[in-house]
């Protein structure tokens, strides 16, 4: 599966280099090992925690490397920092770069802040919209923004510069970092693909319908997903429709890619398993409820949040329900795979932790404000960020 | 029991107004004196709170179990919304609800009269919702859904608005606000499909890029409702609430439309058409216009409930009709004849207001025609003797809040009718005129209407959605059986019937149905006195009766009657006007009506129910304690470089009920630093609209400079400081008595002379008001308005200030056509005593011709009399992209008379002539008037023309 490159050291200020960085871990390790509670997401465990596009990868499956390993409810929530976007409101998800935080506002602004000390160490002007979830790649943060004089903006993130922006159609749907480059899907039903050294697009086709889900992409191959009802796949390499399934009804979820299998649902709560190379059909589901946000993979497993509250557990073989789960709330953002829980957040702002195992449900904290934002598990804990701009890291400590 | 029949009342001012108004009394020489109906709070509502999950509900115990259900209502509402608009709504939204249309008039959550037909309302600045029920559970469900969906879309714009960084100033446009109100909370139902069909076969169907032109009426609700359905049919269900999400592109909806859409309103329209078109046209074919084939009675206005009434050898049908304004009884001769006014309402308590779709009327063999108004608290049934010509008696019964649809017994002995109680519960009941013995023949939570009383008096037909389907709203027919009391089915089917009538025999039953799409006309032929019905709960199976179809109107026919000759009178929808129109000999061609069912055997159903909420999903159950939020905060500041800087602000709060409110008044009027202390003017005033009176009271500081009209004008500065106490008594909706008592320390001094004075006012006043007046575009039309004001105010510490005041305004307007009326107005004011006050005469709103406020002193009369005429009913312009309509442009011929003096009389004045009114937007009257003074105590004309031109109502 292709990925994108994790850029090291990209974000850590001269302040905090050589001499000075050593200080400061050395005192933050200190600190944390001085404390007498047992945090649980230093039991998260070890891997790549970047973060660096909306679901975790190109393939949009919301899979966690970190994960939350324990299972009691006797836990409390301690606050490590809290962050505020200047009053300014926040769709898109926060991604994760060599220990920074990167938070996009609606209003036209994304801030690089520190992991573990929440301070901001950076920020991107963009002066339109940020609708979708930015993406990095290839050591730079390209964004897309919607409005009147809509641009794709590349910023180097060692240089702290910017690269280039380019003039593209307004883009409300995230963006897919692959092979050092980004896909790019307009609201008008454009679909570009732009690397990282110049603003020229490496190709670009028009697709019938409007387009606010955000593409996927694996194994050479772009999946698209219209709000016409259509779910084409592209070939990566010049944009070429390779293959075109239509459906009846509009797709606002994002498409997702795993095992080979495109996995999309549509409005009408309508989700197909779709070959990813031939295009055809593997199996439907009628779920019968609206679905807004797109599947979690993980394994043979499928997750999806349906509007009316029901988180639905799926066999990637067959499309067959394996546990269903009753949160009684519209959901705000994907289900989010983390060891032996699946996180969803609940659109008024809740975190709820499903243990998949017993199935038993808890809250892992309340926002004071709706999210759509999609949570971001990190090694210093979960980041959530609400409509009103207000981002707070969370860490869970024993009782 | 909780609610006492003790009057209550709101002013029907504005709050602010009121307070403006009762501020400062302490003069009570107001030269223009105050009419106005009175909102009335006759019930005394004991406020109790549901908490759920989602909603903070009021309501009062007598109707816990309809608030139960209406909390069930809401939480699948918002469930459903949440999904709809991919949305939630954070905090507990207030519901407020009331058991019947009549309770929830009297709310005070909003200042204004709420007509007949609101069903509910929500609220912006606080959020609130107000849904009163009907008896319908399926109604009470709709209208909370309706609401509900205004708040997700209120919240969601908002936030759609904010988080793309604009302010939210702005709004959607109505048609999309209530179509998308009424296409996410009901389905398409036979009223919709009544108006949209008569709006395209009739040709005034507005497409969107001309709907200002119906804005605001049911059409315009329908019309939205039908465009969005177009719009999740063709462009896709989730592009209805991306209008809503992308509303933040363009302040201009129609460029969010395009972006969202992809076409404009233009090409949006021609698909739209085409597809109504491809709807209806081909009804022409199959169906009749109501008028092509009926008999028109009354061929114009808006006339319904017709009954058939005989005198000898003379045929009558009466109506209900609004055709001047007010609404009323009227009575057409079906033998030739004009139409004649039997009744006007809504200028009395006794006859206040009339439920013109709402209640039916009854004739007995006796000539008295039963019918129901509105009346103070609660519905009464009044007898009207047709043949004398007068109103005979009027029944008002106690334990219920409204009624509807009398139908005599056959010796005329007894009324059966349809009763809403405090609870919400609406009902048959039958009451014995001799006896005065009211039995209540159903008990449930079904909705029980339109009884029809059988010519035998054995049974009683009657409309109910207690069958299979009635709990989304269908409605049967039944039988109920007076000496056995059980209910037997009439119809059982999937559509719904209404409205049943007895042919004179016996025989045969008249209805509508909606079994085409609209209502119209059927007949049920039964085939002996005693059919052997289903009944409606049990084991024992029986037989419907044959249901043939009488007409197949392309819109609608409502309240269906026979004629003794076999005919049928209805009210018959069509041209967007409902028309009294008749069926010729219907009852002799019975048998080649086309059959809608066959007779048919049926099983017994089970009975439908809806649970109110309770456990776990209901938070808490508390009683109502107030909690003030914020109505108006404002404040302004101003710099200038001779008055220095000015300043002030004004708050409002009240309680979520709109009962108790407070204000709070702060400004400043210092022009040196050194005035800065004695120049604050502060205010705190408590108005109180809940009780048996409502009353007001505050205290105040107010110094400035001011000035008296005394010649030339004295300017003083005064400082004043005080309290004051006001009260009203309503005594029906026109008419109240006032009263208000003030003490205040009053020193001025004057700017231009060495004078000071001091005194301690002490000022009571009482008044009485009445006001019936029906407003047209820039004034009253028709009806009267009275003020007789008597006041006392006296220093009582320095005897500076002694003078009391009698003030007599009163005005009649004569109507002389639909929109023309002479008006005339007599006016005394006198003040007498020690610093007695001076009024002012001259002016476009007084004595015309003369200059603004030049005739001054502490006595004035003034009569006026004005014919007052359209000239254009719209002034607008149609531009290739819209329209805008600025107004009306009416005309006047007045002739003014008076004189304002202080010791002596002095001279007579006058003036002729004649104006122009134009009525901006409605709101807001711009006059011009030309013609000629009348001088020298009335013995010569103005040499010249006078010119004036101001703005303002007609008097």
């Amino acid at each position: 599966m292709p990925h994108s490159e994790t850029p090291s050291c990209l974000f850590r200020p001269a302040s905090v280099r050589g001499t000075s960085a050593f200080v400061a871990c050395a005192c933050a390790l200190l600190l944390s090992s001085c404390s007498t509670s047992f945090h649980l997401d230093r039991a998260l465990e070890a891997g790549s925690s970047d973060w660096l596009q909306h679901g975790g990868d190109a393939g949009r499956r919301h899979v966690s490397a970190l994960a939350l390993r324990d299972r009691t409810d006797s836990v409390d929530v301690t606050v490590v920092w809290e962050f505020s976007l200047d009053g300014m409101s926040a769709r898109a998800a926060p991604l994760l770069v060599d220990g920074a935080v990167i938070f996009s506002s609606t209003t036209g602004m994304a801030e690089a802040v520190d992991l573990r000390s929440g301070t901001r160490i950076g920020r991107f002007p963009c002066t339109w919209f940020i609708h979708g979830t930015p993406a990095i790649a290839d050591g730079c943060l390209f964004i897309a923004t919607s409005g009147i004089e809509p641009l794709l903006l590349c910023f180097d993130l060692r240089a702290r510069a910017m690269r280039y922006e380019t003039r593209i159609p307004s883009v409300h749907a995230s963006l897919c970092a692959v092979d050092g480059g980004v896909i790019v899907a307009a609201r008008s039903g454009e679909v570009s693909r732009y690397a990282s050294r110049d603003s020229i697009a490496v190709w670009s086709v028009s697709l019938d319908g409007v387009i606010t889900a955000a593409p996927a992409a694996s194994d050479s191959m772009v999946i698209v997903a219209a709000q016409n009802g259509d779910l084409s796949g592209l070939s990566l390499r010049d944009g070429t429709r390779c293959w075109r399934l239509p459906t009846t009804s509009a797709f606002l979820a994002d498409p997702s890619v795993a095992n080979g299998l495109v996995v999309a649902v549509n409005a009408a709560g309508t989700m197909v398993a779709v070959d990813l190379h031939q295009g055809t059909e593997r199996w439907r589901r009628d779920f019968g409820d609206a679905v807004y946000y797109g599947t979690a993979r993980r394994g043979d497993t499928i997750a999806v949040a349906l509007a009316g509250g029901d988180v639905v557990l799926l066999r990637e073989d067959d499309g067959a329900e394996l546990a269903r789960w009753r949160t009684d709330e519209l959901p705000g953002a994907s289900p989010l795979f983390s060891g032996a829980v699946l996180l969803q957040l609940l659109r008024r702002g809740e975190l709820r932790a499903i243990d998949l195992a017993t199935g038993a449900m808890r809250t892992v904290r309340r926002l004071d404000a709706r999210s759509t934002s999609a949570p971001l598990l990190t090694g210093e804990g979960v980041v959530l960020v609400d409509e009103e701009g207000d981002a707070v890291c969370v860490r869970m400590m024993r009782k | 029991m909780s609610i006492s029949r003790g009057l209550r009342f709101a002013l029907s001012v504005p709050p602010f107004v009121l307070v403006c108004a009762l501020l400062f009394p302490i003069h009570t020489t107001a030269q223009f004196l105050p009419f106005g109906r009175n909102k009335v709070q006759y019930t005394d509502f004991d406020w109790r709170i549901l908490r759920t999950e989602h909603f903070n509900i009021y309501y009062y115990p007598e109707m816990e179990e309809l608030a139960g259900k209406g909390a069930r209502f809401a939480e699948e509402s918002f469930r459903k919304l949440e999904r709809d608009f991919n949305f939630t709504v954070t905090h507990r939204i207030p519901l407020i609800f009331y058991s019947s249309p009549l309770h929830f008039q009297q709310t005070n959550v909003t200042p204004g009269f709420i007509p007949d037909g609101v069903g509910g309302f929500f609220e912006f600045i606080k959020g609130r919702v107000v849904i009163p029920g009907s008896g319908s559970l399926e109604n009470f469900r709709h209208v909370i859904n309706h609401e509900l969906v205004h708040v997700f879309m209120h919240n969601k714009l908002e936030w759609a608005l904010r988080s793309n960084g604009q302010r939210s100033d702005r709004y959607l446009p109505l048609w999309f606000v209530e179509g998308l109100a009424e296409y996410y909370s009901t389905d398409w139902d036979a009223q919709a499909e009544m108006v949209l069909r008569d709006a395209v076969l009739s040709g005034y169907f507005a497409p969107l890029s001309r709907v200002y032109a119906i804005s605001g009426s049911f059409l315009m609700y329908k019309e939205g409702q039908d465009a969005l359905g177009f719009i999740a049919r063709e462009f896709g269900r989730e592009k209805i609430v991306q209008l809503i999400e992308n509303f933040w592109v363009s302040e201009d909806f129609q460029e969010v439309f395009r972006f969202t859409l992809g076409v404009g309103y233009e090409e949006f329209d021609r698909r739209w058409l085409r597809d109504l078109r491809r709807r209806y046209y081909p009804l022409v074919a199959t169906h009749d216009r109501p008028g092509d084939v009926g008999t028109r009675i009354v061929p114009y206005g808006y006339n319904a409930k017709p009954v058939y009434y005989r005198q000898g050898d003379s045929s009558y049908v009466i109506f209900a009709a609004n055709a001047t304004g007010y609404s009323g009884l009227y009575r057409t001769s079906l033998n030739g004849g004009e139409t004649r006014l039997l009744l006007e309402g809504e200028k009395t308590d006794r006859l206040e207001a009339f439920h013109l779709l709402g209640s039916r009327m009854s004739v007995n063999a006796a000539g008295m025609l039963a019918f129901v108004t509105k009346s103070g608290e609660s519905d009464v049934i009044h007898l009207y003797d047709l043949r004398r010509g007068e109103l005979a008696r009027t029944l008002v019964i106690d334990s219920l809040v409204m009624i509807a649809s009398p139908s005599w017994n056959p010796d005329g002995s007894k009324l059966a009718f349809s009763g809403l109680n405090a609870a919400g519960e609406n009902d048959l009941y039958v009451l014995d005129l001799a006896s005065r013995d009211l039995v209540r023949l159903t008990h449930d939570l079904y909705d029980d209407r339109d009884p029809a009383w059988s010519p035998d008096g054995a049974s009683i037909a009657f409309t109910s959605d207690r069958g299979p389907g009635g709990k989304h709203g269908r409605t049967q027919l039944f039988l109920y059986d007076i000496e056995a009391g059980g209910i037997r089915y009439l119809t059982q089917d999937s559509c719904s019937y209404a409205s049943p009538s007895w042919s004179s025999d016996g025989s045969t039953i008249v209805a509508t149905t909606d079994h085409d799409g609209t209502h119209n006309l059927c007949v049920m032929v039964l085939d002996s006195a005693d059919p052997a019905l289903p009944s409606l709960r049990g084991s024992e199976r029986g037989e419907l009766p044959a249901v043939r179809r009488v007409s197949r109107f392309l819109t609608a026919a409502f309240d269906p009657t026979w004629t003794t000759d076999g005919d049928i009178l209805y009210s018959a929808f069509d041209g967007f006007s409902f028309q009294i129109q008749g069926l010729k000999a219907i009852s002799a061609r019975l048998d080649s009506l086309e059959t809608i069912h066959a007779p048919r055997r049926v099983e017994p159903t089970e009975a439908w129910s809806v649970a109110g909420l309770s456990g776990a999903s209901v938070s808490a159950r508390v009683e109502y304690e107030k909690e003030y939020e914020v109505d108006i905060a404002q404040s302004a500041i101003s710099t200038d470089p001779v008055f220095g800087t000015l300043g002030g602000a004004a708050l409002s709060i009240s309680d979520v009920l709109g009962d108790d409110r407070y204000y709070f008044l702060l400004y400043n009027t210092a022009q040196t630093s050194g005035e800065l202390l004695s120049s604050f003017n502060v205010a705190v005033t408590r108005v109180s609209l809940a009780g048996s009176t409502p009353f007001s009271y505050g205290v105040f500081h107010v110094a400035g400079r001011r000035y008296d009209l005394l010649d030339p004008d004295l300017y003083f500065h005064e400082r004043a400081f005080g309290g004051f106490f006001a009260a009203a008594y309503p005594l029906s909706k026109f008419t109240r008595i006032e009263g208000s008592f003030g003490l205040s320390n009053s020193d001025k001094e004057a700017l231009t002379e060495l004078r000071q004075r001091k005194a301690l006012l002490l000022t009571n006043s009482v008044s009485y008001v009445s006001d019936n007046a029906l407003y047209y575009w820039t004034g009253p039309i028709d009806g009267s308005r009275f003020n007789l004001t008597l006041s006392h105010t006296t220093d009582l510490r320095y005897a500076n200030v002694n003078y009391y005041s009698v003030m007599l305004d009163y005005r009649r307007y004569f109507r002389i056509g639909l929109r023309s009326a002479l008006a005339t107005r007599y006016e005394f004011l006198y003040n007498h005593g020690k610093e007695a006050r001076r009024y002012f005469l001259g002016g476009s709103w007084d004595l015309r011709g003369w200059p603004r406020w030049s005739i001054r002193g502490t006595k004035r009369w003034l009569t006026s009399h004005e014919l007052r005429f359209p000239v254009l009913d719209r002034v607008g312009f149609d531009f290739p992209f819209g329209s805008i309509t600025l107004g009306v442009l009416r005309g006047a011929l007045f002739f003014d008379a008076g004189n304002s003096w202080d010791e002596r009389y002095g001279e007579t004045l006058g003036s002729i002539g004649a104006g122009l009114r134009f009525s901006l937007f409605g709101v807001f009257v711009l006059r011009y008037d030309i013609g000629k003074r009348i001088e020298d105590n009335f013995t010569r004309l103005q040499g010249d023309l006078f010119q004036q031109f101001f703005f303002g109502w007609d008097f």
